[in-house]
């Protein structure tokens, strides 16, 4: 995982009452930045910054900033001190203060650091925080996508990677923080909360998160393939239907982000139609069964349904019943407005007209025919009346027909299946804060390993309230990862975090690139990475494996088109990759070269960018409208891959996000754009002729794609992406380390505090303890009342 | 109301499983209250969008020379027009600038496609509502004076939302022509058979409603027996959501009622083969589809089940392949950003708006060879045809290719518009007035300025 490098920078305010009124010259002659990026002393060394409350010039939180009227704060005079920010050696970082007093900050610091040479931050976003070229730091967008500490976490993550110096800290006094509150107090006009309580979170004990968790990881709509699941495995029959209905809108891939899901008029024509045909069939299966006559029908049906109720909907056995009520209403309506007329009674007045008919009807018993002439007629055994002697034989004939209580099955089951309890998860009750309830956590743990509704046993467990602490929890995620439902997750996660099923939807132009058979290769390359994959997670292996493993899984007509010779079975299989192929791990498999397709070559930017986005969760910031003019002009040129991205890192707009991205997807020139060697470039459109995949990728030379691919490796990214996207794909929101910090904080706590249950001498997380890790995290248990 | 509408369901719930009762139109009139809406249909107006992706070949687009009246389509992309003779019901703006420009960011891509209905920049790229489009504001206008069976179909040649090897423009604002009321995003769909299904299954049943149309509205009633109750419940953000779901149950049964109550003497069903075309996926011949909508949008007109299509030739950022006119070896966007390079994608870039163009003809064509008491279903028809984005390979928002065909409000048609410059929510303005809207604002940026339209 990237951490931003600490230098802690001890600063101090030389004098509350400064005599000069000029910015302070923070220029890089003070400090002498080595290769590594460290920063050594300055040659002076004020004392230590200890900002008391009685400094007169942190502020309290609550004062009201001074009115902002000027466009340019910075040009008013300046009363302040002139503050020495001084580098000196790094030391441990202090822990947050946790005591009650608000927290303080010092403009004067934070603007002197946002204007200083070492950190740049005015150069691109200009004094006031306007800028017409870089993002504004001011105004209504800005306070809709940044709170406080997600503004702090920005400020630290672009000073290391744009600032001459890396900025430390979250703590007052540190960079982060003073140039943070200086942009939120000082150009925001927005007051510090004093968040000394927000330490915890709900007041429920078993929850043992410190980060603030305030997201609301919001409501979402089962997808059609887990509502397909639910039924199959409630029901026990196929639910083909359930693919019918429209593919989810996803985002970045994922499909159970709640708040892009589609539930409109569109999806509920098909649903209904669903709906009903998969009710139809659930009721002609042998599997459903019941006992429902016209007697007692209205409690016998809601008993029937009661079981799948309460499956479908993950609800308590008291929350079950108002949905219970109102789909066994409704079976009831229908039933009943579907039912035959009973069978007419027979006359019990017009019994016999002959001794000899009571005789035959009743047995010898029978010694006459009351009234035989009227309609009033009945027999007689020794004096009684004989129907009454003998029930049953007059009663009413008994209507055996139950195709209108099935009928009644049918729709019940239909407004079953289409009620929001069933295609809704964690609805909330209000906008507050809550900790989720066992069946919540059940149905979320059944949805996420599963693709599916909570089983007998998870329900039960929900039922007796045995999902409130984390051993509990962990120990049904045991048991789930190894039942073979969990095979659901390994193909559906690892989709749509990759995009391995999307590979014959790239821009391959397999006539240009003279391949024969491309279909046949694309549906290899997804069968490859999705083995390579599950592999991992079933085995429990490294998660740095997915870079560096040395083996991947091919047939023989893949191995084929990798130029890998030797291989001759048709099955996939196990292969070690020869020294020669110049493959390793996930980022040489077809699955992901072929992404940075572009018709007959390989896009060296779209491979630089997938690979950052995709495995090292480090996406690069969308080119701004302003640099397009920039972009335009390259895209335009006649150049090389390799001229146009000389031309890039000339220029600083585009250098700022391409001197990453570009050396990334420069490693992999040597495949072509489907992912076979590429030897020569006989058309000049990557080099001129040749192939040479060499560079510097953040101070460090690389040659070829195994040098990038372990400088990437170095990074130790992958633990926290992966931890992100299993975290999209689980909360259904967005979810981003690098910019937010309740996410960063969480996923920080997740890795350390599985790090530290690792034996030292094998302290390299595994695939399957980082997913359960996420898993049971208060971030599952818990939704923040944040809007998203 | 409601407790009366409950009642007529139980009511042919029962008597058609039971009694087989035949309810005949002068009942279904008088319990849904109903109006003969044929008669009246030419009266509102109707608005067509087709909406072209990644921008055009501008400087091809429209003529290169000629004056507001005269003014010659040949050799331009335009020219389908006049071979089909719609020369003077179609109108050009020249030079507009993409409302999106005026104070929005974010991908230039997204900007284009969700200002062009809506007139309105976004913020950024990542928004997932926005402010109502042109084409909803008159449907919901529709619907609370005059209604239809149908609100408004939202249609796409090519509906695919992913460019799956650039994760960020895995964006679902790539395909955000339409937005609602509530400021949600409305999906563009492919499938014109289950349109077909849902805008003429039916209408042609005598006013009878069906057994099973009879049988889905008493399910309709009990899923949304305790909507009150749940939605009081949820918390603000959850009840969003789940109103989308509840309005789309909504939706369906006011369609199956309408459609239960069509217009049978003057209302045929189109012929013709309507595909089942995948929502999702990628379509690379999007002519036949274009064609077989256009006999949809005139079926669909002068049943008046409903007076409002989008269709969306391709989303943003991704594009088709055009198989049907041998363009196969790049999608839309490829080209689009060649055009410069090469010749024969400056070519085929520029085939493509030519294509589009005939598409689009052939819509008009279709609706003016059906003749009503206006004249044709031309008349009282808006066609807004063009592009969010101007120059395709630069990404700008400036000198977007927009046209107006049809014959509604005061709109002179056969003028050839140049308005270098000016905001085009002025001509969203003037459609927006000349459809008949109430209220003379649009959109953002305007104080009630419009484009000419004579």
């Amino acid at each position: 995982m990237r951490k931003v490098v600490i230098i802690s920078l001890l600063v101090s305010i030389l004098s509350a009452c400064g005599e000069s009124n000029s910015p302070i010259d923070v220029n890089n002659d003070n400090t002498n930045s080595s290769d590594n990026g460290v920063v050594t002393p300055s040659p002076f060394t004020p004392p230590p910054f200890t900002p008391t409350p009685s400094d007169p010039y942190p502020i309290e939180p609550g004062a009201t900033p001074e009115p902002q009227n000027t466009p340019n704060p910075i040009t008013q005079p300046n009363p302040g001190s002139t503050p020495q920010p001084i580098a000196t050696p790094s030391g441990p970082t202090t822990p947050a203060p946790t005591n009650p007093l608000p927290p303080t900050h010092d403009l004067v610091l934070g603007e002197a650091w946002y204007i200083s040479n070492e950190l740049k931050c005015s150069a691109c976003h200009s004094n006031d925080g306007r800028s017409n070229d870089y993002p504004d730091l001011v105004g209504e967008d800005f306070l809709a996508n940044y709170d406080f500490d997600s503004l702090m976490l920005k400020v630290l993550f672009m000073s290391e990677k744009y600032g001459t110096i890396s900025c430390d800290g979250k703590e007052p006094g540190t960079c982060g923080y003073e140039v943070a509150a200086y942009i939120w107090v000082k150009l925001n006009n927005q007051t510090l909360e004093n968040n000394a309580d927000d330490g915890k979170n709900g007041n429920d004990d078993s929850l043992a998160s410190s980060c603030r968790i305030q997201k609301n990881s919001g409501m979402r709509r089962l997808t059609k393939t887990e509502m397909k699941h639910a039924i199959e495995d409630t029901f026990g029959l196929s639910a083909d239907a359930y693919d019918e209905l429209p593919k989810e809108r996803n985002l970045g891939g994922f499909e159970s982000i709640g708040a892009v899901q589609s539930s409109d008029v569109n999806f509920v024509i098909p649903l209904l139609d669903t709906s009903i045909n998969t009710a139809s069939r659930i009721v002609n299966n042998s599997l459903f069964t019941h006992n429902c006559t016209d007697n007692q029908l209205s409690s016998c049906i809601s008993e029937t349904l009661r079981p799948f109720a309460q499956k479908l909907s993950g609800l308590g056995p008291n929350e079950v019943e108002v949905l219970l009520e109102r789909v066994s209403r409704f079976a009831l309506t229908t039933a009943q407005s579907q039912a035959p007329e009973p069978t007419p009674q027979r006359p019990s007045g017009d019994q016999c007209n002959t001794t000899g008919e009571c005789k035959t009807l009743f047995g010898n018993d029978a010694d006459d025919c009351v009234n035989s002439p009227s309609n009033q007629s009945f027999c007689s055994c020794g004096g009684e009346r004989c129907d009454v002697l003998n029930p049953g034989i007059f009663n009413p004939i008994v209507n055996t027909n139950i195709d209108h209580i099935n009928a009644g099955f049918e729709d019940g089951l239909v407004a079953l299946i289409m009620s929001p309890e069933f295609l809704y998860l964690k609805a909330r009750q209000s906008d507050q804060a809550r900790v989720l309830n066992s069946h919540e956590i059940a149905k979320t743990l059944s949805l996420t390993l599963w693709l599916s509704v909570p089983d007998d046993i998870l329900l039960d467990a929900a039922n007796k309230g045995l999902l409130s602490t984390q051993e509990q929890i962990a120990a049904h995620i045991d048991r789930m990862m190894s039942d073979e439902k969990f095979s659901r997750f390994k193909e559906h996660f690892f989709n749509q975090w990759l995009g391995f099923s999307r590979v014959s939807s790239y821009d391959v132009n397999d006539d240009a690139l003279n391949i024969l058979n491309w279909d046949a290769i694309a549906n290899d390359m997804t069968q490859e990475s999705l083995r390579f994959m599950n592999y991992l997670l079933e085995n429990n292996l490294h998660v740095n494996e997915i870079l560096t493993a040395d083996y991947s899984f091919l047939n023989a007509r893949l191995a084929q088109h990798y130029g890998i010779s030797g291989i001759s079975h048709n099955e996939f299989e196990k292969v070690t990759l020869p020294d020669d192929s110049n493959r390793q791990g996930l980022i040489t498999q077809g699955a992901i070269l072929t992404r940075a397709a572009n018709g007959d070559h390989a896009s060296v930017v779209i491979r630089g960018e997938t690979l950052l986005s995709g495995l090292m969760c480090d996406p690069p910031a969308s080119p701004d409208a302003t640099i397009q003019n920039e972009i335009d002009e390259l895209a335009n040129a006649q150049l090389s891959e390799y001229e146009k991205m000389l031309a890039r890192d000339q220029k600083p707009n585009c250098a700022a996000c391409h001197s990453t991205m570009d050396p990334v997807g420069w490693a992999f020139t040597g495949f072509d754009a489907a992912a076979r060697p590429l030897i020569d470039d006989a058309n000049g459109i990557i080099n001129n002729g040749t192939i040479d995949p060499s560079g510097i990728y953040k101070d460090n030379f690389y040659n070829g794609p195994l040098d990038m691919i372990n400088l990437l490796n170095e990074q130790n990214n992958l633990e926290m992406c992966l931890s992100e996207k299993f975290m999209i794909y689980t909360l259904g929101r967005p979810v981003s380390y690098l910019s937010n910090a309740e996410d960063n904080c969480i996923i920080d706590e997740v890795i350390t505090n599985l790090r530290a249950t690792l034996d030292p001498d094998d302290n390299q997380i595994k695939m399957k303890d980082l997913i359960k890790a996420v898993l049971i995290h208060d971030v599952n248990r818990l939704q923040g009342d944040k809007l998203q | 109301m409601k407790k009366n509408t409950l009642t007529r369901r139980r009511f042919l719930h029962g008597s058609l499983y039971g009694a087989k009762a035949c309810l005949s139109l002068p009942l279904l009139e008088l319990m849904f209250g109903s109006q003969n809406a044929f008669a009246q249909a030419t009266t509102y107006s109707r608005f067509i969008t087709f909406y072209v992706p990644n921008g055009t070949l501008e400087s091809q687009w429209f003529p290169s020379s000629g004056t507001k009246t005269n003014f010659n389509l040949q050799g331009c992309a335009l020219a389908p027009f006049e071979a089909a003779g719609l020369k003077d019901d179609i109108s050009l703006y020249k030079g507009m600038t993409n409302a999106g420009r005026f104070g929005g960011s974010g991908n230039s891509h997204m900007q284009a496609i969700s200002s062009f209905l809506t007139g309105t920049p976004i913020q950024n790229d990542a928004i997932t509502t926005h402010t109502i489009s042109l084409d909803q504001k008159l449907a919901d206008y529709h619907q609370s004076t005059a209604p239809t069976a149908i609100h408004s179909v939202q249609l796409a040649g090519n509906p695919e939302l992913d460019k799956p090897n650039n994760s960020r423009y895995n964006n679902q604002l790539k395909n955000a022509l339409s937005f609602n009321n509530d400021g949600r995003i409305l999906d563009n769909k492919a499938n014109l058979k289950s349109t077909f299904e849902r805008l003429f299954t039916g209408s042609n049943t005598s006013g009878i409603i069906s057994e099973l149309d009879a049988r889905k509205l008493s399910i309709l009633d009990a899923v949304k027996d305790d909507t009150n109750r749940i939605l009081q419940l949820a918390g603000q953000e959850d009840r969003l959501r789940l109103e989308q779901y509840f309005d789309g149950l909504r939706d369906v049964e006011r369609e199956i009622e309408r459609n239960g109550n069509g217009n049978t003497q003057s209302c045929n069903e189109p012929s013709g083969f309507f595909p089942s075309t995948s929502d999702s996926d990628r379509n690379n011949e999007i002519g036949d589809h274009a064609r077989a909508t256009a006999k949809l949008i005139s079926a669909a007109f002068q049943c008046d089940i409903t007076r409002v299509f989008t269709y969306l030739a391709g989303g943003e950022a991704a594009g088709c392949a055009y198989n049907d006119i041998g363009i196969g070896a790049h999608i839309h966007n490829a080209l689009s950003h060649n055009i410069n390079g090469s010749q024969s994608a400056r070519d085929q870039y520029h085939q493509i708006d030519t294509f589009h163009s005939s598409l689009v003809a052939n819509i008009m064509s279709e609706l003016k060879n059906i003749p009503t008491a206006q004249g044709t279903l031309l008349n009282n028809t808006c066609v807004l045809y063009g592009a969010g984005m101007g120059n395709g390979d630069s990404h700008s928002l400036n000198n977007i290719s927009l046209l107006v065909g049809g014959h509604f409000g005061r709109f002179e048609q056969g003028k050839f518009h140049t308005l270098n410059g000016r905001n085009h929510n002025e001509l969203l303005m003037s459609l927006h007035n000349e459809l008949g809207l109430p209220g003379n604002r649009f959109g953002a940026n305007n104080d009630g300025t419009t484009a000419p339209i004579s």
